[in-house]
C-alpha cells in the first residue's frame, strides 16, 4: 500500500511540475517563435523598402499579434469544433477564405509568397503549441517514431545507409502536418484567432 | 452574403464558446474527482501506520523507513531543478522586459506599430506578473 501512496505523491508532483513549470516554458517558447516571426516580417519590409504603412504589413502584424494573444487560450477541441462547423458549409468556408485572403492581397509576387510563408509558419507554430501543451498529444506524437522505428531500422540494415535514419524525423513531421490538415485549415485558425483582435491594444 | 455570413460565423463562434465551456466544466469535474481519489488513496494508505501505532513519532518513523535513498535523491534532484528553472525564468523575464523597452524605442518611428497586448514580461494580462 505504501508504494501506492508514493505513486500518488509522485503523480501529484508531476502534475505540479507540468502545470506550473513546464507548460509555462512551452508557452514562452512558442510565443518567442511568434515574436521572432513578427520581427522577421518587419525586417523583410524594411529590407525591401516596403513602407510599414502598407495594408499587408498592418494585417500580417495584427494577425501575429492576435496569435500571440490567442496562444494561451488555444484549445484543440475548440479549434476542431470551429473547423468542423465551418466545413459543413462550403459557402461560408469560401467566404472566410476570401475575406482573409483579401487582407493580404498584393500585386508584388515576392511579397505575396513571403506573406503566404509567414501565415503558414504562424499557423504551424500555433498547432505545434496545441500539441506540445497537451500531455496526451505529446504522448501520441512520440508514439509515431516507436511505430515507425522497426520499419526504418529494417530499411537501414537493408540499404546500409544513414540517410534512412533521417526518415524518423521526416515521418514525424509529415504525420504532424497530415494531422494538422485533418483537424483544421489555416483559414479557420486565423478566423478564430481574429476574434481576439479587438482586445489588442 | 456578407451580413448573413457574419451572422453565421458569430453563431458558430458562440456555439464554439459554449462547447468549450462544457468541455472546461467536464475537465474540472474530472480534475476534482482525481484530486479526491488521490486524497483518499493517501489517507487510506497512511491509515495503517497511524492507527497501528499510538505514538505518532513511531508512525512517521515507519514512513521514513520506507523512503529509500534513491527516492530522496530523486526529490532533491527535482527540487534543485525546479529552483534552477525558477531562477533562470526570473532572469529571462527581466531580459524580456529590457528587450521590450529597447524594441519600443526602435519601433517608435514606425508608421504602424500594433502591440501583442501582452504584459511587459510577455505574460497574458490578468495573470501574475513575473
Amino acid at each position: 500500500m505504501i508504494n501506492t501512496v508514493f505513486f500518488v505523491i509522485n503523480v501529484i508532483f508531476t502534475i505540479i511540475i507540468w502545470r506550473y513549470l513546464l507548460r509555462k516554458s512551452i508557452l514562452d517558447h512558442y510565443r518567442d517563435k511568434l515574436f521572432d516571426l513578427r520581427d522577421d516580417v518587419r525586417n523583410y519590409y524594411i529590407a525591401n523598402h516596403i513602407p510599414l504603412s502598407d495594408e499587408t504589413y498592418k494585417n500580417i502584424r495584427d494577425l501575429i499579434n492576435s496569435h500571440l494573444r490567442f496562444t494561451e487560450k488555444m484549445s484543440l477541441v475548440e479549434v476542431i469544433f470551429f473547423s468542423k462547423a465551418i466545413d459543413d458549409d462550403n459557402e461560408l468556408k469560401n467566404y472566410i477564405k476570401n475575406n482573409i485572403d483579401n487582407k493580404f492581397k498584393t500585386s508584388d509576387k515576392n511579397l505575396n509568397s513571403f506573406i503566404k510563408e509567414t501565415r503558414d509558419k504562424s499557423s504551424l507554430i500555433l498547432f505545434d503549441y496545441m500539441v506540445f501543451s497537451s500531455p496526451l498529444l505529446i504522448l501520441m506524437f512520440f508514439m509515431i517514431p516507436i511505430v515507425f522505428f522497426p520499419i526504418i531500422l529494417v530499411k537501414w540494415f537493408l540499404s546500409n545507409t544513414k540517410k534512412e535514419l533521417s526518415l524518423i524525423r521526416e515521418s514525424m513531421r509529415e504525420t504532424f502536418k497530415i494531422f494538422v490538415k485533418f483537424i483544421a485549415t489555416k483559414d479557420d485558425l486565423e478566423e478564430l484567432s481574429y476574434e481576439n483582435e479587438n482586445c489588442i491594444a | 452574403m456578407s451580413d448573413s455570413a457574419e451572422i453565421k460565423i458569430e453563431k458558430i463562434r458562440a456555439s464554439t464558446r459554449k462547447f468549450s465551456m462544457v468541455c472546461g466544466v467536464i475537465k474540472h469535474a474530472i480534475s476534482i474527482g482525481c484530486i479526491l481519489a488521490s486524497l483518499k488513496i493517501l489517507f487510506v494508505g497512511l491509515q495503517p501506520f497511524l492507527t497501528s501505532n499510538p505514538e505518532a513519532i513511531k508512525a512517521i518513523a515507519l514512513i521514513i523507513e520506507k523512503i529509500n535513498v534513491s527516492n530522496i535523491t530523486g526529490y532533491l534532484l527535482a527540487s534543485a531543478t525546479a529552483t534552477g528553472w525558477y531562477i533562470e525564468r526570473k532572469g529571462k523575464k527581466r531580459a524580456i522586459r529590457q528587450k521590450g523597452k529597447y524594441q519600443k524605442m526602435l519601433e517608435s518611428s514606425d508608421d504602424y506599430r500594433s502591440s501583442s497586448g501582452l504584459t511587459k514580461s510577455g505574460e497574458t494580462p490578468g495573470g501574475k506578473e513575473e
